[in-house]
């Protein structure tokens, strides 16, 4: 990333300096143009990032001052505690362990799975693999996933499954998308002497993948662990469908439970502090791991 | 097809059918095995929903007492219902609202933010980033809050200007705004980054011989950039088209699909009346609905995929 950024960059330098050379002084002036360009980026990041702002003061605040007018656009008395009131009288203790069981397991399975046969579809040679590979990425392009939340919630009543956390893991062990990037990572990014060499010494098929492989292909198992964690982390639909007790639901889906009850009877403090915490944890991994997850993304984006 | 991996040291003697297979398993039973996974799971709650789906499509069915047979009459009630009517003109106003701004805001961002001079580009990349990793059912509230009542932060703010209120979550023509904003605001991030990549695999050469040539910035873009981007641009209108047509939390949590079912979505609609959230369940229709909007969003993703394609070989 780094260096596609720096070539990009100085070849860029270049080109401007042409540019500035031949027009003299075209049309409007460069740097009200730029001003200009900088002014339009500044205003698009202040809305993507004004609803984090709301968010959290509004959870610093209590009723009263939520809804004074004029509106305050910051707590004049910062209340901490309702990040306490959440886990004591919200439970949210329970729901953050839920979100965490879930989107872990979820995740673990995924990791495994796609990166066993994004192994496979990479370095092995076996009749049907091409075809079998194409549907694979048929199935990735195929829009049709949720409309089927009908018969795929019925399909969870008959397996006994409601209102437990399986159907937010287990179907989703082996996506399309993360078996294609997997396999991608692993064919341009494993030599295929590593793995012969394994073969050579009487290492079996799996036990390659476990020692070469696996370790090999953390860069790529990061990218598709953070996305797969997040996606599932946010879902609502799905847990929606099937978990219907209390001290089943997910954090995502305990906010919104909260967020319905009659507008008179949400406590407003404690339900923003419950979505700064939920929030949270995918904003946190996306910025430790930012670097490579853009560039992961924008590299199977040139790709794909 | 698997006469090209026979391996050339074998003497030669032609196999028989069976013998081929099962020296194909035999040597390849692990290859088979671990990539099964995703062939069983997709199998088992994915394709067979979809049948089931179906099969379930010509029956009614509360899901508690025996199901019966009626042919096609759930279509036939499907298709004539009001609100199914009311939902396909949403979707339809919802498509024309957001495909359009969902690819041309990506389009310039990622131009601006590739802007050679531009600096602090990788703090405006990660920030424009932040909504496609955050809790679209956590903003969503904030967006309810943004948007409701009279005592709603933007309201506070519009007549302060001397403006409204506005009943945004309750006139069933401005409640398409807050979904329309919200459902923008959770995507440009990713399409953005998508179009980014574009830019960044076009050579730099070509936009030097067009500047030799002395073409202005913007012929540049339509003449160089958007022809290359092409397959960038079929992808935003895709995947778009695709969230568009999927639309649930957003309609859920802000609007709670009303009013008066305007921004009821197919999913939200299939949602209610397939677990019966309003009333017994009525599986034989959610099942109809589902069929339908399956065939409808393959047909319209195909069709998109086609015509540009098409175009591209002109």
């Amino acid at each position: 990333m780094a260096v596609q950024t720096d070539r990009l960059s100085s070849q860029s330098t270049t080109v401007d300096a042409t540019r500035q050379a031949r027009s003299g002084g075209v049309g409007v002036p460069r740097s009200l143009s730029r001003a200009l360009v900088y002014l339009v980026l500044l205003i698009v990041v202040l809305l993507m990032v004004a609803p984090f702002y709301f968010l959290v003061s509004g959870s610093l605040m209590d009723r009263g001052e939520m809804f004074k007018i004029p509106p305050h656009l910051y707590p004049a008395n910062p209340i901490w505690d309702n990040f306490r009131t959440i886990f004591t009288d919200y439970n949210f203790a329970t729901y953050l362990k839920n979100s965490v069981i879930v989107s872990g397991a979820q995740t673990a399975g995924v990791l495994f799975f796609s990166s066993l046969a994004g192994f496979v579809f990479a370095k092995r040679r076996f009749p049907g693999r091409d075809w079998l590979f194409i549907f694979v990425l048929i199935t990735a392009a195929m829009p049709s996933g949720q409309t089927t939340i009908i018969p795929f919630y019925l399909l969870m009543s008959k397996l006994g499954w409601i209102n437990t956390f399986w159907p937010l893991i287990i179907p989703w062990w082996a996506p399309p998308l993360s078996i294609f990037l997997m396999r991608q990572y692993i064919a341009n990014g494993i030599p295929d002497e590593l793995i012969d060499a394994s073969r050579l010494d009487g290492t079996g098929l799996f036990g390659t993948y476990l020692r070469i492989v696996l370790p090999l292909s953390i860069p790529g198992l990061v990218v598709v662990g953070i996305m797969q964690f997040v996606a599932i982390w946010n879902d609502f639909l799905y847990g929606l469908l099937v978990l219907k007790s209390d001290d089943m639901r997910t954090a995502t889906l305990a906010i919104a439970v909260l967020s319905q009850r009659s507008q008179a009877a949400t406590l407003y403090g404690p339900l923003f502090a419950g979505i700064v915490v939920v929030t949270l944890p995918p904003i946190i991994l996306y910025f430790i791991f930012q670097r490579r997850l853009t560039s992961g993304l924008l590299a199977g984006s040139i790709r794909g | 097809m698997s006469s090209v991996f026979v391996q050339p040291s074998a003497p030669y003697r032609p196999p028989s059918r069976w013998q081929a297979f099962r020296r194909v398993l035999k040597e390849h039973w692990q290859d088979y095995l671990f990539i099964s996974p995703f062939f069983i799971l997709f199998a088992v709650f994915f394709a067979y929903p979809i049948f089931w789906a179906l099969q379930l499509s010509f029956q009614k069915w509360d899901g508690v007492t025996d199901p019966t047979w009626v042919g096609l009459d759930n279509y036939r009630f499907v298709l004539r219902d009001p609100i199914t009517r009311q939902m396909f003109y949403n979707t339809f106003r919802f498509l024309i609202l957001i495909v359009p701004l969902g690819i041309m805001l990506p389009l310039v961002l990622g131009v601006l933010l590739n802007l050679s001079f531009l600096r602090f580009r990788g703090i405006f990349r990660t920030l424009i980033f932040i909504p496609t990793v955050s809790s679209l059912v956590g903003i969503g509230i904030v967006w309810k809050l943004l948007f409701g009542a009279a005592n709603g932060w933007l309201n506070a703010v519009l007549s302060h200007v001397g403006l409204g209120p506005y009943k945004w979550l309750k006139d069933a023509h401005l409640a398409q705004v807050p979904i329309v904003t919200l459902a923008l605001w959770g995507s440009i991030g990713f399409t953005t980054l998508i179009v980014l990549g574009g830019l960044q695999a076009i050579d730099e050469d070509i936009y030097d011989a067009a500047k030799i040539d002395g073409a202005s910035p913007f012929s540049q873009f339509w003449q160089i950039t958007l022809p290359l981007l092409r397959p960038i641009v079929v992808f935003l209108l895709i995947t778009t088209t695709i969230m568009v047509m999927t639309l649930f939390s957003q309609p859920y949590i802000v609007t709670e699909g009303g009013p008066s079912n305007q921004p009821l979505t197919p999913l939200l609609h299939i949602y209610r009346i397939g677990v019966g959230s309003t009333g017994a369940a009525r599986i034989g229709d959610a099942s109809a609905l589902t069929f339908i909007l399956s065939i409808v969003m393959i047909t319209v993703v195909v069709m998109q995929f086609l015509i540009t394609r098409r175009r591209e070989s002109d």
